[in-house]
């Protein structure tokens, strides 16, 4: 099994290998300054996962040294000098001026006993943040875990002097590596000309860079000096032009002609489509081995990572745990006056990604040599969901298995390492699944008709699925901007009308209904909305409400209720909404990450779009699990698993009213261990549950496919 | 003379075997007409089968054991990467030098020493997965005969050597006396004393080997199929419809 090929020999081969890429000449001012405030090892207090025997080879001075010498070859960061007294910056120099902190989050040594040799994988996790030290915003996260395989004789241990030099290398290979990728992904700086200031305030600015900039970009307004006159925030991002909130500054003053920038905001996340952001990754208590739980951190930013290394076209934003470290950690407070004000909020994504380890656990036996054979397993639930109305656009789960062996009498093994490896692994491979399976597009249409009695009817272009229960915001034409230089029209600013759901969609004609009294005549808006693809009948919304597990033997009911949910997000009759209690963290995560500070009202204001969807179907899960019973499969005795789930939906506009049901029975035999090989691991009454939650996501998937050719 | 029909019956598996598959045919026979030329104007037709007889165990023997050793290196290469070879001839060499300066029983001690790390290499090898070569792949095949050919060979020889040990030493008394007998009494008594006992002891060992050899062709051919030790394959049943209020 080539279960290290993936990851560690490429890696290992990349550190060996790392390509010096060309340089690219940037344009001037596109770079920016840089000041590295330090690279320290993250204790494990906070999070770090690092091997003792790391520290001696850690040197803060050289480290930093290195890593800023390698920054510095960095086209678009100009890095400031080590030493230079940085106490005393002139103003002026602000304005393009952003910090580094860099920590070693992980570096251990996993031994693996191979065949004939055993081999020791060496890894270390080095992040890397962009950030604004004097508000802690964020700009960007570059993470790596770099592995370095070293291989020697069956039985044989490693030298304390192999393991640092080993350890040492790996850490400098993962460094120049992580510095590579960084000049790909991380492309610092947006700027944008004032052209307008619109009747309310609020400003318009110029095509410009606006390519990188996205709602809830902030922007400190500088005037031609250099000095900061005023902050303020992106609003919403139209086509010539965008729109930002009313700023914020000690006193009135002309905006035409200023410029609004901001130094560290990625323009490559800023491109085309949408962005996303890891908002969570639970770790499932009853079904992940104690031993095996991390901080919660560490698991967003791998995922992180994995996404972002995947599918860059996806756009991923440091995730809401970003800066989580800096608060923990010493913070350099460069003063502007302004840092209590926009503490907290952030550039706001389409989708969030949530995320939780559904399983991790380990099986040993004893093979027929006398060695025990651990077996690794850890399952991963995934989903992505509109940040703004909570519809799940994929879901899916990856399961990632690793075997351990450790010669009769040799060691005692710690699993714990390789655990990280292998959920490193699987990350991985969520990453690829998601690259290859996810691929929202953008549902358009205009109204057709305002009915007398309220309801509107819409012209709906494309192919994508807006299905029912769907929520969008129509927007209608407000203030004319014109570019102050030329005079010509930039456009009409949009401004929001009505939120409204989508109740029926028949081909390219959809009705929908108004949330509230409409701001404004809804006559002649549009809307614009993020969907799945797809043709065909309309999909309904369904959220799973109510999950019901009978009997003695339990299977966690949220592991379930997310098992139907994810079969039900895969089926092509279905369109699903998150579950309510995960609806009312999206919307306090909204108002806490996204809103907030003196931008509140403006934010709520921007964010008034966000309303979560409401179901069309609510779905009842009730699941019973009979207790393993002996049987016989092949002559061998086995144990048996029965399951039964049905899944019933009932109108959400009228729960009495019944839209469809199906149930069905599943029963598995598995064949016990052959006499040689003794379990040495019993199945305790989680093994029971996770054999039955494995069997629930074979069986989910058939009971949807009932429900969906039923209706 | 029950013993003399018996062998006669028996040489033909072997030999026949061994015109067709293991070595060159014609320096067999030729060896074995040398044999019995040179022996046919001395002794008398006893001891002259007699000391035919040995030869041919001892030539089967020596056959069977460079058959088994040939087919070990084939399967040493199969089953073991590059590292564990090396380390394989270096223990070998090791035990080969030790075994020059010890004399007779080398060739027990090799086979032993060679079926021991087989068994290691084959016993850790199904857990490597590596993907043997085309060539390889016809090796081990080769090798499977040959090894099968080999215990063939052996258990002959072992019958034999049993045999031949008994006859020998009621033979070499009568010749002991004769000077003109002496080169064949020699010979005879070299059979009885080093010989014969050393083939006795040592086919156990090439047998062992063999089974080695063998037991390590099953793993390789099973070689590129998912790893053994894992959690247990469920067998499903279809889902079956039930009423949901019956859960």
């Amino acid at each position: 099994m080539n279960r290290r090929a993936f990851g560690a020999a490429a890696l290992a081969l990349g550190l060996v290998l790392a390509p010096a890429l060309p340089a690219q000449a940037p344009a001037e001012g596109e770079r920016v300054r840089c000041q590295l405030l330090s690279f320290r090892v993250l204790s494990s207090i906070k999070g770090g996962l690092v091997d003792p025997q790391f520290m001696p080879v850690f040197r803060e001075d050289e480290q930093r040294t290195a890593l800023h010498q390698a920054l510095a070859g960095v086209p678009v960061l100009e890095m400031i000098p080590l030493g230079t007294d940085t106490g005393l910056v002139a103003r002026s120099e602000l304005y393009s001026r952003i910090a580094a902190r860099a920590f070693v989050t992980r570096a251990d040594v996993e031994r693996v006993d191979k065949s004939l040799t055993t081999e020791y994988l060496v890894s270390t996790t080095v992040m890397v943040e962009f950030l604004n030290p004097a508000t802690g915003e964020v700009y960007h996260i570059q993470e790596l875990t770099g592995s370095s395989n070293i291989r020697k004789d069956a039985g044989v241990a490693l030298a304390p002097l192999e393991t640092t030099e080993a350890l040492r290398s790996t850490l400098a290979g993962t460094v120049r590596e992580l510095v590579a990728r960084l000049r790909e992904r991380y492309r610092p700086g947006v700027r944008a000309r004032i052209v307008q200031q619109l009747a309310d305030g609020r400003l318009a600015l110029g095509v410009g860079q606006t390519g990188g900039l996205r709602e809830g970009a902030r922007l400190e307004i500088r005037d031609s000096t250099g000095q900061v006159v005023g902050i303020t925030r992106v609003e919403q991002v139209q086509r010539t032009f965008a729109v930002a909130a009313r700023p914020l500054a000690d006193a009135p003053r002309p905006w035409v002609g200023l410029t609004a920038s901001s130094a560290g905001i990625n323009r490559s996340a800023g491109g085309g489509g949408f962005a996303h952001m890891v908002a969570a990754v639970e770790q499932r208590s009853e079904l992940v081995q104690q031993q095996y739980v991390l901080p919660q951190a560490t698991l967003i930013y791998w995922l992180h990572e994995s996404l972002a290394e995947a599918a860059p076209g996806l756009n991923f934003l440091p995730p809401v745990v970003a800066g989580g470290l800096a608060t923990e950690q010493e913070r350099l407070e460069v003063t502007t006056g302004r840092a209590g004000d926009i503490a907290g909020q952030r550039v706001i994504p389409d989708f969030l990604v949530r995320a939780a380890v559904s399983r991790a656990d380990a099986l040993s036996e004893v093979g027929p040599e006398g060695a025990t054979y651990y077996l690794l397993k850890v399952g991963l639930d995934l989903s992505f969901y509109d940040v703004r109305n909570g519809q799940i656009f994929y879901a899916t789960y990856v399961e990632g298995t690793q075997q351990e062996r450790v010669r009769e009498g040799e060691r005692e093994l710690s699993l714990a390492v390789s655990y990280r490896n292998l959920l490193q692994r699987t990350l991985a491979e969520v990453g690829r699944r998601v690259a290859a399976d996810y691929a929202p597009v953008v549902s358009e249409g205009t109204v057709r008709e305002v009915r007398a009695d309220g309801s509107v009817v819409l012209d709906v272009r494309g192919s994508a699925q807006l299905p029912s229960g769907a929520v969008v915001t129509l927007w209608v034409d407000g203030e004319e901007v014109r570019d102050p230089a030329g005079g010509q029209v930039l456009g009409r600013v949009e401004v929001p009308a009505a939120r409204i759901r989508i109740v029926n969609r028949n081909g390219a004609v959809a009705e929908a209904l108004p949330i509230g009294a409409p701001l404004r005549s809804m006559a002649g808006g549009r809307f614009r909305a993020p969907a799945t693809g797809g043709t065909g009948t309309a999909r309904r919304l369904v959220q799973v409400q109510r999950v019901e597990v009978r009997g003695d033997i339990q299977v966690p009911a949220p592991l379930l209720g997310e098992i139907v949910q994810t079969a039900l997000a895969s089926s092509r009759a279905f369109a699903v909404l998150e579950r309510p209690e995960v609806l009312g963290e999206l919307t306090a995560l909204r108002d806490r990450e996204f809103g907030g500070g003196a931008f509140s009202s403006q934010g709520a204001m921007r964010l008034l779009s966000a309303e979560n969807a409401e179901p069309a179907l609510l779905a009842r899960v009730v699941a019973r699990f009979l207790p393993p019973a002996p049987a016989q499969e092949e002559g061998r005795p086995a144990q048996s698993y029965e399951a039964r789930m049905g899944v019933s939906l009932v109108s959400a506009a009228d729960t009495a009213r019944q839209a469809g049901a199906a149930a069905q029975s599943l029963v598995s035999r598995f064949p016990l261990p052959r006499g040689r090989r003794e379990v040495v691991v019993g199945l305790a009454p989680q093994d029971v549950a996770k054999i039955y939650a494995q069997i629930s996501r074979q069986l989910a998937v058939t009971v949807v496919e009932q429900l969906s050719t039923a209706r | 003379m029950r013993a003399v029909g018996r062998s006669t019956v028996a040489w033909a598996l072997p030999l026949v075997a061994l015109a067709l598959v293991a070595t060159p045919a014609h320096a067999q026979f030729g060896r074995l007409r040398r044999a019995i030329e040179r022996v046919q104007g001395g002794p008398s037709p006893e001891i002259r089968t007699l000391l035919a007889r040995i030869d041919t165990t001892r030539m089967l023997f020596d056959r069977a054991s460079a058959l088994l050793l040939r087919s070990t290196y084939v399967m040493e290469a199969s089953v073991a990467t590059e590292e564990r070879r090396a380390a394989i001839r270096r223990e070998l060499a090791a035990v080969d030098s030790l075994e020059k300066r010890g004399g007779d029983n080398r060739v027990q001690l090799d086979a032993q020493d060679r079926a021991v790390m087989l068994e290691q290499a084959t016993a850790q090898r199904q857990f490597e997965g590596r993907k043997l070569s085309e060539a390889q792949q016809r090796n081990v095949v080769n090798a499977g005969y040959n090894s099968v050919l080999a215990v063939l060979m052996d258990r002959y020889a072992l019958d034999e050597a049993e045999h031949l040990l008994g006859e020998a030493q009621q033979a070499a008394p009568n010749l002991a006396g004769d000077p003109l007998q002496l080169v064949y009494y020699n010979r005879i008594r070299d059979a009885f004393t080093r010989d014969l006992p050393a083939i006795v002891k040592a086919v156990p060992q090439q047998i062992q080997l063999a089974s080695a050899i063998n037991n390590s062709i099953q793993q390789v051919r099973s070689a590129n199929q998912a790893v053994q030790v894992t959690e247990a394959t469920a067998r499903t049943d279809s889902p079956r419809p039930i009423d949901i209020n019956a859960i």
